[in-house]
């Protein structure tokens, strides 16, 4: 029995060592980088039925992809050429019928609060501008909803939508650091993602599945913060309720710094 | 009397053997083809009296039927016991775990699962059948489990397939000391899994797709085959089965989806070829696990070998007839599938039988 005790000690032991370990080799020197996100980047949990089952508290990360001429949605997968995909390390992009194409752990780079969220801006007060040219041109229902929508959407980008925008992937972090290190709003993180290929009209696309790490735990001491709130509409206007600031370490994992409530 | 050292196993199976031998002794004088002398009788009722005796205190067997009867009872109530219980702990910790700050949460997720191994092993010393150290040791593999997973999510850490390993690690070393055979199992699942999403990873798939290429079990299935023939099992009651059972599964299994299913191969060539290759291995596959079964007297490798070829048989004949034959006929044809199967069978058991006679 003696033998089987120490055994299981050092599993049990050595395992909880080397993963908080792990956290401080994290948490150590200085963070890779450090952002103050709000609402509109940190969405609370959905309080569903599962949630009275559970007391802790995430904030799940939102992000964009730059939408495209023409398309009023976000999608999130960005165009590529299959050079790009094959220097991602993808080996099967020459597979036309994406049947079975497995996803990857990438690099990916986002930018937050910078010339991608103000070219949306702009996007959106240009549409706003011609619905409303349009409506008093011709004061007809359609314009109308247009303008109204259009209007709508103008307030949601200054307001409520997230300002994370992705730019790059990369198989190697150092690219990417090495690229962007002028830039402070540059922030670093693993994801997935996986290629696709389009046979109508023969393009590929890289499909961005989500981020390693999709929630960020809020520790007890910062809950109080947010523990009154409840998750807005995605329709809502509403000006962010809380800010918080984050940290990413040597191993690009995310933690809370402190929570700060924006209103009451 | 004896000093012979037993398994419990052991024990229990002589104490089989020595009512069988009372029922055939009885049946024997009945016909009158054999009587012990009086004192024969009584010299060796006495013996086994004392044998069963000394079994009952030392190794905790069942001498009657009834209490065979009522360890499989306490068997069934230890294992929904623990299992109940196991994940009891996981909705206990998310209830509360918001409430208390992240030093006191470390601390809980790191010492329930130190804690409940201590007293797993405690017990294991102490109790002869072993029924709640299986239980502790079960609670303790699951509180492992919330402890690698907990962490990851309370420092938001990179999900990785290392933790299996160590969950796999963990099983194994708690089945050996508890003589707990679905600890075992899930050691198995633990460590097969581990290697096929390594093996995935050196593909280039991310690790939590591993299952999504069913020849990454390959290796895994193979090793876990071959263990028991290495390490000597005689202490544990079971395992080599459990190791048998489950590696054949983890090959089988993949066989049959990858013999319909080409595409998800990482062969290059065509699907067709594929799955026809597959649905070879398959049936070669099953009908050597049949043989190597019959050979080696492993009842249980034979019978798993029996459900997979009759599974790759049936399939292929859902393939070739289902659409186009009238359903009357293709349930006929698989009436006359299994008579054919019987009368193989006989004919082996037959073969068996005279050999059996012949030595």
């Amino acid at each position: 029995m003696k033998k089987y005790l120490l055994i299981g000690l050092i599993i049990l032991i050595g395992t909880n060592l080397a993963v908080l370990g792990g956290v401080a080799y994290n948490r150590m020197g200085e963070a890779t980088a450090q952002l103050t996100l709000t609402e509109r980047e940190l969405s609370l949990p959905y309080n569903s039925s599962a949630r009275k089952e559970n007391s802790g508290m995430s904030l799940s990360i939102d992000w964009r992809t730059p939408s495209r001429n023409n398309e009023t949605y976000y999608p999130r997968d960005i165009r590529i050429t299959k050079d790009e995909l094959l220097a991602l390390g993808f080996a099967q992009v020459d597979v036309k019928d994406n049947y079975w194409v497995e996803s990857r752990e990438l690099y990916w780079a986002f930018e937050f609060d910078g010339a991608l969220h103000k070219a949306e801006v702009i996007k959106a007060k240009e549409k706003y501008q011609t619905a409303l040219l349009a409506y008093e041109e011709q004061s007809s229902d359609t314009n109308s909803y247009k303008k109204n929508e259009y209007s709508e959407s103008l307030a949601r980008e200054k307001t409520t939508n997230s300002r994370l925008f992705f730019v790059e992937a990369s198989a190697d972090y150092e690219s990417l650091a090495t690229k962007f290190a002028a830039q402070q709003n540059i922030l670093i993180v693993k994801g997935l993602a996986k290629p696709y290929y389009n046979n109508s009209d023969k393009t590929y696309s890289l499909q961005l599945m989500h981020l390693s790490v999709r929630h960020i735990m809020v520790p007890l001491e910062y809950t109080k913060a947010l523990v009154d709130l409840k998750r807005i509409d995605r329709q809502d206007i509403t000006p962010p309720r809380y800010a918080v600031d984050i940290s990413w370490g040597n191993r690009l994992e995310p933690w809370i710094v402190d929570v700060k409530r924006l209103t009451d | 009397m004896e000093e012979k050292q037993f398994t419990q196993s052991d024990a229990q199976n002589r104490v089989e053997q020595i009512s069988a031998f009372e029922q055939e002794l009885a049946e024997l004088s009945n016909d009158g083809v054999l009587t012990l002398a009086q004192e024969q009788y009584e010299q060796v009722q006495n013996y086994h009296h004392q044998l069963r005796d000394n079994f009952s205190k030392k190794y905790d067997v069942d001498i009657s039927t009834q209490s065979k009867q009522l360890t499989l009872g306490m068997k069934i109530a230890s294992l929904l016991g623990a299992l109940a219980m196991a994940i009891s702990i996981f909705f206990l910790f998310f209830q509360f775990w918001g409430y208390i700050s992240t030093p006191i949460q470390v601390g809980i997720l790191i010492t329930a699962p130190v804690s409940l191994f201590l007293l797993s092993l405690s017990l294991a010393q102490k109790e002869k059948s072993a029924y709640f150290s299986k239980i502790a040791a079960l609670v303790s593999l699951s509180c492992f489990v919330l402890n690698l997973s907990m962490l990851g999510q309370i420092f938001n850490i990179t999900p990785s397939p290392n933790a299996f390993a160590v969950w796999a690690a963990f099983a194994f070393l708690l089945a050996y000391a508890c003589n707990a055979r679905l600890l075992l199992f899930f050691g198995i699942v633990s460590i097969s899994s581990f290697i096929a999403m390594k093996i995935g990873t050196w593909s280039g798939i991310y690790w939590i797709s591993f299952g999504e290429r069913p020849e990454n079990f390959f290796i895994p299935s193979l090793l876990i085959f071959i263990l028991p023939q290495l390490v000597i099992h005689k202490r544990f009651t079971g395992f080599e089965v459990i190791y048998r059972v489950v590696a054949m599964i983890m090959i089988f299994l993949p066989i049959l989806i990858l013999s319909n299913w080409g595409k998800i191969s990482y062969l290059s060539w065509s699907a067709s070829t594929i799955e026809g290759f597959y649905q070879l291995i398959g049936f070669v596959l099953s009908a050597s696990a049949i043989w190597l079964g019959i050979k080696r007297h492993w009842g249980e490798v034979t019978n798993t070998g029996n459900v997979f070829f009759i599974l790759f048989l049936y399939t292929k004949f859902f393939d070739w007839w289902w659409d186009w034959m009238p359903k009357y006929i293709f349930f006929f044809i698989l009436g006359l599938s299994a008579l054919l199967a019987l009368m193989v069978f006989k004919r082996i058991r037959l073969s068996n039988l005279s050999e059996g006679v012949a030595s």
